[in-house]
């Protein structure tokens, strides 16, 4: 199932929710009927004047018996209300573990960040999976808590890129100069943020995986999300630097690509965290190609350098030969990650 | 004052709801600044004792106030702390208005968005800050040395 519906109403109220990944958060202002979601769900069992319309059963998860809950529910949403547990890494461990061989789905209502984890035992999930809720007239439904809009500038002092490796790579020969890579990954994110900040950088790109980057959303967002002197922006439809590779000229038209993306949510929920998912698709679909993708290899040249420079032998044996002799207008024009060809950095 | 601490301190009422539910007192619902964050957080106006009005719901009693107000009302009435993560971000002018008036202690595990001038004692580090951008330095120096 590719996304599951949350519909609870009576007479007065109607919550008519949606999700289309397996972790969801619900956080937001006060009195935005969080609570109240929670408690007719709870009531809906003997109050028949509660309707609840679910893809799968639900169950409201309660400190005592969540991990049992967990290890032996099939097909459920579990939801959970303001309860500590969720930034344990035994609840970490337990999504990962059961979350796809039991289809369950999780809805966490809860501000409580997991901080005092490390990376490893974080839960990994997306910034477009945060939401509030939005009411009118006693409707409710769920919108992106981040809302970041598209950026307007497109000239940049720099750009960090979260990936040390390929997505470094590309990224360094795209824009030739100005391109920065995090210390560690994405938990280093904010600091290194903060010390271009302090180099006196003024616009910032910052490309994190908004798929896996949930855990630290809300600390970036505190830092850096108002504006004080400097303007820090995101793209947070940028799943991760595979799903942009997947989306170019060279890997969008492989059948096995063109499928997939196509039923992007059936596919991409077989996984927890849809960055191992893109992962999982490009090293499927290239497995076997000229231009083979390696996740934490160095970057074929075949991904930024014009196909008229490889060796007439390779090219002979290559099904991904693109026209042109900018590597990048070739593979990006025309696709999801176009703009990108208009920034200028540095 | 705004006291903030980050790991959890004695005393600290952490189970918003359910401590208010138990505790609660009609008088309280007849104070101008209860009534005042009633209105400003859940749109309910308190009539008298623990009578209250929501537009959604009707007449209610003050068990069904959100989690977030029912913290704002602790906050004012005693002096332990109170666990603020409960609050989302339409409760901060609230509490830094509490604080205004008294010395305020809460407890937090997010990066609550306070305005980015501001004051407070992070009480782990016993340190003053005076913006966002010192109070987070202070949050995540305590939150990820746990």
């Amino acid at each position: 199932m590719s996304i599951i519906k949350l519909d609870v109403r009576d007479d007065n109220i109607h919550f008519e929710l949606t999700f289309d990944r397996r972790i969801n958060f619900i956080i937001g202002n006060s009195a935005s009927g969080k609570t109240t979601l929670y408690n007719m769900l709870g009531s809906s069992r003997e109050d028949n004047d509660i309707i609840v319309d679910t893809t799968y059963d639900f169950i409201l998860a309660a400190v005592d018996t969540y991990e049992i809950m967990i290890r032996e529910s099939k097909d459920a949403i579990f939801i959970f209300d303001d309860l500590d547990v969720i930034s344990s890494a035994s609840f970490s461990e337990l999504v990962k573990k059961y979350g796809i061989n039991n289809n369950l789905w999780f809805i966490i209502m809860s501000r409580e960040d997991d901080e005092s984890l490390n990376e490893a035992k974080r839960l990994s999930f997306s910034i477009n999976n945060i939401f509030k809720l939005s009411s009118e007239n006693g409707h409710y439904i769920n919108i992106k808590y981040y809302n970041y809009s598209f950026p307007q500038i497109k000239h940049y002092d720099k750009v960090l890129i979260e990936d040390t490796t390929s997505g470094f790579d590309f990224f360094s020969n795209l824009y030739k100069q100005g391109v920065v890579c995090s210390t560690s990954g994405k938990s280093t994110i904010v600091d290194d943020t903060q010390r271009l900040i302090n180099e006196g950088n003024k616009n910032i790109l910052v490309l994190f995986d908004s798929a896996a980057f949930g855990c630290h959303i809300s600390k970036f967002d505190a830092y850096f999300s108002d504006d004080n002197g400097f303007r820090v922006s995101v793209l947070s439809f940028y799943e991760c630097f595979e799903e942009l590779l997947l989306r170019t000229n060279l890997l969008n038209r492989l059948p096995m690509v063109t499928k997939e993306l196509s039923r992007l949510t059936d596919y991409a929920n077989n996984f927890i965290s849809w960055e191992n998912y893109f992962e999982d698709l490009i090293k499927r679909a290239t497995e076997d190609k000229m231009y083979k993708y390696n996740h934490s290899g160095v970057l074929r040249t075949c991904y930024y350098e014009p196909c008229m420079k490889c060796n007439p032998n390779i090219m002979e044996k290559c099904d991904g030969t693109l026209d042109g002799n900018n590597k990048f207008e070739s593979l990006l024009k025309d696709t999801k990650y176009e703009f990108l060809l208009d920034y200028l950095v540095g | 004052m705004l006291h903030i601490y980050v790991n959890e301190p004695a005393g600290l009422i952490k189970s918003v709801d359910s401590w208010f539910n138990r505790n609660k007192k009609k008088e309280w619902f007849n104070r101008q600044d209860v009534k005042n964050v009633i209105m400003k957080i859940d749109n309910t106006k308190a009539v008298k004792d623990e009578y209250l009005e929501s537009p959604v719901f009707g007449a209610i009693s003050p068990d069904r106030l959100s989690t977030g107000c029912k913290a704002l009302i602790l906050m004012i009435i005693q002096n332990r702390p109170v666990y603020a993560t409960k609050c989302g971000d339409n409760c901060i002018d609230s509490i830094i208005e509490i604080a205004n008036s008294k010395e305020l202690y809460i407890c937090l595990h997010h990066p609550m968005k306070f305005p980015m001038k501001f004051e407070a004692v992070m009480e782990d580090t016993d340190t003053k800050v005076k913006s966002r951008k010192e109070f987070l330095d202070e949050y995540y120096k305590v939150r990820c040395s746990r």
